[in-house]
């Protein structure tokens, strides 16, 4: 006997967009094969799809896999019924973050809301966003020190200039930052995150 | 005039039965038949009311037998499914109680109101009840104006036409032949044989296909009855059951009855092409056999091609033939041929990814094939002389990917179907390869393996038993490996046990694609052309999925072979029999039942003005001339009492029986009063 | 105004602007000035919510509402929009998408839009910057302003998974018209230069550089495929349309081991190469895998073509 909760999980499943054929899934292995990061993934997409219709939702609420999706969209075009993997995985994915929060995907939800949360607040402030602040924001100051040789390399090549340079590592790439010129324009964005952005605070 | 009069008129029918169905839950689920009963019993005419499980049972029919001769009735007006289920049914149990045919009213409250509404959902029942009571009373009133119509009867033609010479053709041709009847076969190509003169061997027994076919093939040659016409295409089609007329166009051949077959002309021309027998992997010559059993056993000359035909030069041919056979001078010709049951084979055309299914690189690499390319490398007479050669270096490979369900089963080429025959047809390749290479590497790639019909299951178990790997997966991509001309393939195996790595590439010599079917080229213009009815694929809809599997949506035109649906051979031969079956079926009667209603033209009355004849839209009004007066005369023959001319006629005289101008207005009150 | 009277405006996107894409934009513009092309960027332009900001997460309706906001300002400045970068293209069509079918978005964001008195076209037009050379300024006229066909040069072409897909936002979108797993656009353009277009295996798989921060192992094997593929068939160099993209790939050759380094060139940059213009004005001073061997084949050929008497050599002048 399937019990409740599974059906109920299937049925939040096909709640979210792109996700109504889930249980049309004929099993090929398409999806898997052509994941470029299914290597990573401890299941993959079609395990994944097979684990909710069969009812094994516990492994599935606990995965990381949906965390290890790039999407591509690469499964989304090769799939023989429709089932769109990829809609699926984001769908898991919400529903960990939302709902569920399992206790094994704590650090992993933190590493991302943290990423999140610096993006968000650089397109707050300044409308626009910078890869160096990311980055260096990300991976704080030690982190940021084992990509030394990348560092080197964009010295080397001019792509950074010494004196930014200088600038990014005593303000801890706080100085990286792009700003839009036109205030207003920045205060638009800043009104439009307001309202429409709700997370991770 | 006729039709400001109409309400004063009263109508002829005073005694009327109304039988309502339930049809089982069709009916029953969604309309209460008893309110129906309740609601027409209130008009007065309406001696009788009354409803049951199934009017069409014998019991159902016994009842309406015995309330005509109870209540004396005029007319009947059954309240069930669509007349195109049943109203032979009732007007035979009618006529049995001593009515006329015509006499009978269908209201349509299955299709037209309980599915149309309700069908497979839960709904409120009060107003389709209330639509029901509405079109059972619509047909109370057409009831109540009809009138006892004669029976006619039309001679059939006895003359059959296949479309197709591929072995659904075939058989059907051979078939209606023997048992006495004429079959003009026509054929596309230049020689008869269809797909399965191109296959090496068929399923699941393994025997050779050419020592099958060619004897079928030979006994169309020899058989009086049949008269073949190859390099002939359809262009126009009229008609009706028991009287077609098609028109063909039977190209030139260049080549007269008196070739022997001998080869000395194609040794001699000099123009190389190629071959589409063999999947173009090798040349044929502008003139050329198609292959050695052809029949008829002529070459012809390929037109476009041809230098003396195109350019007036060479004719190399002409001066070789040793028995003069070649015929420059030859003219295409049109011809006109009667009818009175046409069958339509025209096969399936191989499916080939070309921009579609990119992920599979087809046409990339010459070492990705299709089913189709396999069975000629396998055949005898192909070009490899029978050797599973790579395409790219001609060297038996060490390894063999076989990739099941390309365009068939898959969404993104909206080809939803199952092709039916490739499962069975890879094992078969494979099986034969395996047998003939033991050491090659073979793998098949499938979703599911459809092993359904008699011996199939067997030849997938030998197959296994064989070492060839089933490997449940659909490939996700097949790359292009540079220098070597392999293919990789990456697949995700479903059956892989816990704890080992589903997701392989692997490295394989060649690899040949289960292309599905689709409906053979110029396929959905021939059906246009006939009438036909096609499903969202193109294949040809058959009159009833269930019931009726060999008879097209048009009467007297039947299915034979993949054209319908994607089949193998024994369901092909099958289908093919049975279309004959019914062919013969309908010469043996000699005659078949004409539409009683034709339009009724008062010729004192008609002033001639020909617009009747203008809107007929099956040409059967035309103007005669009486005493120097101009009036238009109906043939009854091709009257199908649409209507048309009795609404345009602008002095109204013209009568349609059983849709009479009164009816109609009574109808049309009734619906909207 | 009448809608035909629309202008092309370039959207740059932060990556390009400020970010690793630099050479992207200066070697766009140095190539456009030469065929004669003036860029008028798009006014007051902000971010487009990049791939962080997305469909999951409460992402979705900002990411959406970011992308129209821009969609407003290339109304008020009537323009239709051509981008360099294919996650902001990919991102601006989303936008277009979701507001055009999704009516209670549609609503709010109208609704925002309204403050400050903008509105949305719907059917403002949205090109990636390839297909504005293909289209707007011509494959004939490229081909007039090249100066030394590349022919012989091996060009292995990398589209990456966001130009194409998801194939439903390009539904409405008349510049796509091929395959969303093979898109030929790449290899028409590369076609005009004379180069020897090899076939690409790994044509719109992801390179990973959306999880370069987060899961650099998978960045890592993803771009191991690329590279070996690019290896088998022998490329001189690996021709891309994205700025991150070529980032990815250009940066990471050293992070994985490899039989041999390939120089990574966006597309603008192999048509400056062959239209003569000097190194430095493409931004490939900037590349970090060494484009040298490149540079001494195209000059090697160029030597040839012009008949002048010449040995391979290994050291060329960067400008």
């Amino acid at each position: 006997m399937i019990s409740a909760d599974v059906i109920e999980f299937q049925k939040k499943v096909m709640s979210y967009p792109n996700t109504e054929n889930l249980m049309a899934c004929v099993n090929c292995g398409t999806c898997t094969a052509s994941c470029p990061s299914s290597d990573f993934m401890s299941y993959g997409p079609r395990a994944m799809i097979r684990g909710i219709i069969t009812g094994n939702i516990d492994e599935v609420r606990k995965s990381e896999d949906p965390w290890r999706c790039v999407q591509c969209f690469m499964c989304e075009i090769k799939c023989p019924r429709d089932v769109k993997p990829v809609y699926i995985m984001m769908a898991l994915k919400e529903i960990a973050v939302t709902e569920n929060k399992p206790e094994e995907l704590k650090n992993l939800v933190r590493k991302e809301k943290k990423l999140l949360k610096i993006f968000a607040k650089q397109i707050k402030k300044s409308g626009r966003i910078s890869e160096f602040h990311t980055a260096l924001a990300y991976k704080g100051l030690l982190g940021s020190a084992k990509e030394m040789d990348l560092g080197l390399d964009l010295l080397l090549t001019g792509r950074i200039k010494i004196k930014d340079a200088m600038k990014y590592g005593l303000t801890f790439g706080q100085a990286a930052e792009t700003k839009m010129p036109n205030p207003e324009a920045r205060d638009q964005v800043r009104r439009l995150m307001e309202r429409f952005y709700t997370f991770g605070d | 005039m006729i039709r400001s009069s109409y309400k004063d008129k009263i109508h002829p029918n005073k005694n009327i039965g109304v039988f309502v169905c339930k049809c089982g839950h069709n009916i029953a689920e969604y309309i209460d038949v008893q309110e129906v009963v309740d609601e027409v019993k209130k008009d007065e005419v309406v001696k009788i009311a009354v409803f049951d499980e199934h009017t069409c049972s014998l019991a159902g029919q016994q009842r309406i037998k015995d309330a005509i001769k109870e209540y004396n009735l005029d007319a009947v007006v059954i309240s069930a499914c669509s007349p195109k289920v049943h109203e032979g049914t009732f007007q035979k149990c009618i006529k049995e109680a001593g009515l006329n045919e015509s006499m009978l009213s269908i209201s349509n409250i299955r299709e037209q109101c309980s599915w149309a509404h309700g069908h497979g959902k839960k709904t409120d029942t009060a107003p389709i009840t209330e639509k029901a009571i509405d079109v059972t009373k619509m047909g109370i009133e057409r009831a109540k104006y009809l009138t006892p119509l004669e029976e006619r009867f039309t001679d059939v033609v006895t003359h059959a036409v296949v479309i197709g010479g591929g072995i659904a053709g075939i058989q059907a041709a051979l078939d209606i032949a023997n048992s006495g009847y004429k079959v003009t076969l026509i054929e596309r190509e230049a020689s008869i044989g269809g797909k399965m003169a191109k296959f090496n061997k068929v399923f699941p027994t393994n025997d050779c296909s050419a020592c099958i076919l060619t004897p079928k093939m030979n006994e169309v040659a020899e058989n009086q009855n049949i008269r073949l016409l190859t390099l002939t295409e359809v262009l126009d089609f009229k008609g009706s059951i028991g009287d077609f007329t098609v028109t063909v166009n039977k190209k030139a051949r260049y080549v007269t009855d008196a070739c022997t077959f001998c080869d000395t002309c194609s040794q001699w021309c000099p123009i190389k092409i190629p071959n589409p027998f063999n999947m173009d992997m090798d040349n044929r010559k502008a003139i050329s056999r198609v292959f050695e059993s052809a029949v008829p056993a002529r070459y012809y000359i390929e037109p476009d091609y041809c230098t003396k035909l195109l350019k007036d030069k060479c004719g190399a041919c002409k001066i070789k033939c040793p028995v003069d056979a070649i015929d420059f001078t030859m003219q295409d010709e049109l011809e006109d041929i009667k009818a009175g049951a046409v069958i339509v084979a025209t096969g399936f055309k191989a499916y080939e990814p070309i921009n579609e299914l990119t992920h599979l690189n087809y046409g990339n690499s010459k070492n990705i094939i299709t089913l189709l390319t396999s069975e000629r490398l396998l055949a005898a007479n192909g070009c490899s002389g029978g050797e599973l050669w790579r395409p790219s270096d001609m060297t038996i490979p060490n390894s063999i990917a076989f990739v099941l369900c390309v365009g068939s089963r898959d969404e993104q080429v909206n080809f939803e179907a199952c092709s039916r025959a490739c499962c069975m047809a890879t094992i078969k390749n494979a099986s034969l390869v395996k047998e003939r290479y033991p050491d090659t590497n073979i793998a098949i790639f499938y979703i599911d393996i459809r092993t359904f019909g008699k011996g199939y299951e067997e030849a997938y178990i030998r197959a296994q038993k064989l070492g060839i790997r089933f490997i449940k997966a659909k490939p996700a991509s097949v790359r292009v490996k540079p220098g070597t001309e392999s293919v990789i393939v990456e697949y995700e195996d479903f059956l892989t046990p816990q704890g080992m790595k589903p997701v392989r590439k692997e490295e394989f010599e060649l690899a040949v694609y289960a292309t599905g079917m689709r409906p053979a080229d110029g396929a959905v213009e021939l059906g246009h052309m006939l009438g036909l009815s096609t499903d969202k694929y193109g294949f040809f809809m058959e009159a009833h999925p269930k019931l009726r599997p060999v008879d097209s949506t048009v009467d007297g035109i039947f299915l034979a072979g993949t054209c319908q649906y994607p089949k193998d051979i024994p369901d092909t031969v099958a289908q093919s029999s049975g279309a004959a079956a019914k062919v013969i079926n309908l010469f043996s009667k000699g005659q078949i039942k004409a539409e009683p209603a034709w339009a009724q033209i008062p010729k004192e009355l008609c002033s001639g003005c020909r617009t009747c004849e203008t809107v007929c839209p099956y040409n059967a009004i035309h103007m005669t001339q009486e005493n120097g007066k101009m009036y238009a005369e109906v043939n009854p023959n091709l009257c199908k009492a649409c209507g048309l001319c009795s609404a345009t006629c602008p002095t109204g005289i013209i009568n349609a029986p059983s849709y009479c101008d009164e009816a109609l207005y009574a109808q049309i009150q009734l619906a909207f009063r | 105004m009448p809608k035909n009277e629309r202008v092309w405006k370039f959207y740059p996107g932060c990556s390009i602007t400020e970010g690793f894409g630099t050479d992207y934009q200066i070697s766009n513009a140095n190539v456009l000035h030469e065929l004669n092309n003036e860029i008028h960027f798009l006014d007051d332009w902000n971010c487009c919510g990049a791939v962080y900001l997305s469909n999951y997460s409460g992402g979705h309706e900002a990411s959406v509402a970011l992308g129209a906001l821009n969609l407003a300002k290339a109304t008020q400045q009537n323009a239709n929009l051509f981008v360099g970068c294919s996650e902001c293209y990919r991102k601006l069509l989303r936008s277009k998408y979701f507001f055009n079918t999704d009516p209670k978005l549609h609503a709010e964001i109208e609704d925002f839009l309204k403050e400050d008195n903008m509105k949305v076209d719907s059917d403002i037009e949205i090109e990636h910057l390839l297909d504005y050379y293909r289209l707007t300024i011509g494959l004939d006229n490229i081909k007039k302003a090249i100066k030394i066909p590349l022919k012989g040069i091996r060009l292995y072409p990398y589209i990456g998974c966001l130009f194409t897909r998801p194939n439903s936002y390009h539904k409405d979108n008349k510049y796509r018209h091929s395959n969303p797993e093979h898109p030929t656009e790449l290899n028409e353009f590369l076609d005009v230069l004379s180069a020897d277009v090899t076939h690409s295996n790994y044509l719109t798989e992801c390179c990973g550089a959306s999880c370069v921060l987060t899961k650099d192992e998978m960045s890592n094997s993803m771009l191991n495929n690329i590279f070996s593929d690019a290896n088998d068939f022998n490329a001189d160099a690996i021709i891309t349309v994205c700025p991150m993209c070529k980032f990815n790939l250009d940066s990471r050759q050293s992070k994985i081991k490899l039989k041999r380094k390939i120089p990574i060139l966006q597309f603008t940059q192999i048509l400056g190469l062959a239209m003569e213009l000097p190194p430095k004005k493409l931004g490939l001073n900037t590349n970090i895998t060494t484009i040298k061997p490149l540079l001494n084949k195209i000059q090697y050929i160029k030597q040839v073509q012009k008949g002048e008497e010449t040995k391979y050599s290994e050291e060329v002048e960067y400008d």
